[in-house]
């Protein structure tokens, strides 16, 4: 089934259409709000939300972007919504001219995980939606309501704490 | 021999070039990343919020429309802007039964409940949803031999009242099966 014909029968309401669409994506979308949430429980609701929300307007779904890409910005923006935003920026000092991190040898990834998941809110966020899922500073910066600069900052700390991180 | 001149890149390069491959280390990592797969309840709690309606939205949806024709009622008897002559008219009523729907719709889920199984093993697997298949199956081809008796001029309403039949008792099989997704 091509996604134009998902998209067509899921828009007349066919919960058969609607199962298949959320199969296809229901694995990557639940691994990115676990990951922006740092919960099972969190990335159940949003998981729930998202979907919720993408059956009922699909209508507004212009093709500008591909459908993946439209459901997981619903996922970030629902699952940004849990976090405790006014506490989740780390004050961070400017960010120095030398920014390349040198991350030695191979990482493992089951390693980068946990890593990943012990990070502050913040620093955790801007380096899923870039590093992870692809998004550039400013698609970020939109998307949470900060500078670029603020984005940009928060990545290299982000990176930074990683690297002492997967050092120890 | 005249010898061309040769140039230094600035130290700025390989820092770019080391940069780049040390985030190769990074991408690849990240490559591997662990997936996780959520719970069928989920399915189950989006399927049941989709199939609760807005009872409250749909009566203020009614209650405007009755308002409307109320008020529009209410003016042209007050204006009268009609003349007294008097229109008789008579209808003709089209035998429903006897005319074959030009989108038919159990058709349709047929073909999505085959494309669904195409893709998701895991309901289609379970023995209920295959005997449901299967008799869904068996009441299409017969749904399609019975139209093509009809041919696309009907004159037969036996035939046609065993057609409607046959789509009935499709769709009671698709909400069946609708409901095990």
């Amino acid at each position: 089934m091509t996604e134009a014909e998902l998209i067509k029968a899921c828009l007349e309401n066919n919960r058969f259409a609607q199962r298949v669409l959320y199969d296809r994506y229901k694995r990557a979308m639940y691994t990115l709000a676990y990951r922006l949430t740092n919960d099972f429980d969190d990335a159940n609701d949003v998981l729930q939300d998202a979907f919720l929300d993408v059956f009922r307007k699909l209508e507004s779904f212009r093709g500008d972007a591909t459908l993946g890409a439209w459901i997981r910005s619903i996922v970030v923006r629902k699952a940004y919504r849990k976090l405790e935003r006014p506490k989740m920026w780390q004050l961070v000092e400017e960010i120095p001219e030398e920014t390349a991190i040198d991350w030695g040898d191979a990482i493992n990834a089951e390693y980068l995980e946990k890593a990943i998941q012990s990070l502050p809110e913040g620093f955790r966020t801007v380096f899923i939606l870039i590093e992870v899922e692809g998004y550039t500073h400013k698609e970020a910066a939109e998307i949470l309501g900060v500078s670029e600069g603020t984005s940009k900052s928060q990545l290299f700390y982000a990176k930074k704490r990683l690297r002492e991180l997967l050092k120890n | 021999m005249f010898q061309l001149p040769e140039y230094e890149p600035s130290d700025e390069v390989w820092k770019r070039i080391e940069a780049g491959l040390n985030n190769d280390f990074m991408q690849k990592a990240i490559s591997q990343l662990p997936e996780y797969e959520p719970d069928e309840e989920i399915w189950s709690n989006i399927n049941r919020e989709l199939n609760q309606k807005k009872p409250k939205l749909i009566v203020w949806k009614w209650a405007s429309i009755a308002a409307s024709v109320l008020l529009i009622a209410g003016i042209l008897i007050y204006t009268k802007p009609w003349n007294t002559t008097d229109i008789s008219y008579s209808q003709e009523k089209i035998e429903k039964q006897l005319l074959l729907s030009s989108t038919d719709d159990s058709q349709k889920q047929y073909e999505m409940i085959m494309a669904y199984c195409k893709e998701q093993t895991y309901v289609c697997q379970n023995p209920e949803f295959k005997e449901l298949k299967s008799e869904l199956e068996d009441l299409n081809d017969a749904s399609i031999q019975l139209k093509e008796a009809v041919g696309n001029y009907n004159t037969e309403p036996e035939l046609m009242a065993q057609l409607s039949t046959i789509e009935q008792q499709k769709a009671d099989v698709i909400r069946k099966m609708a409901m095990k997704i």
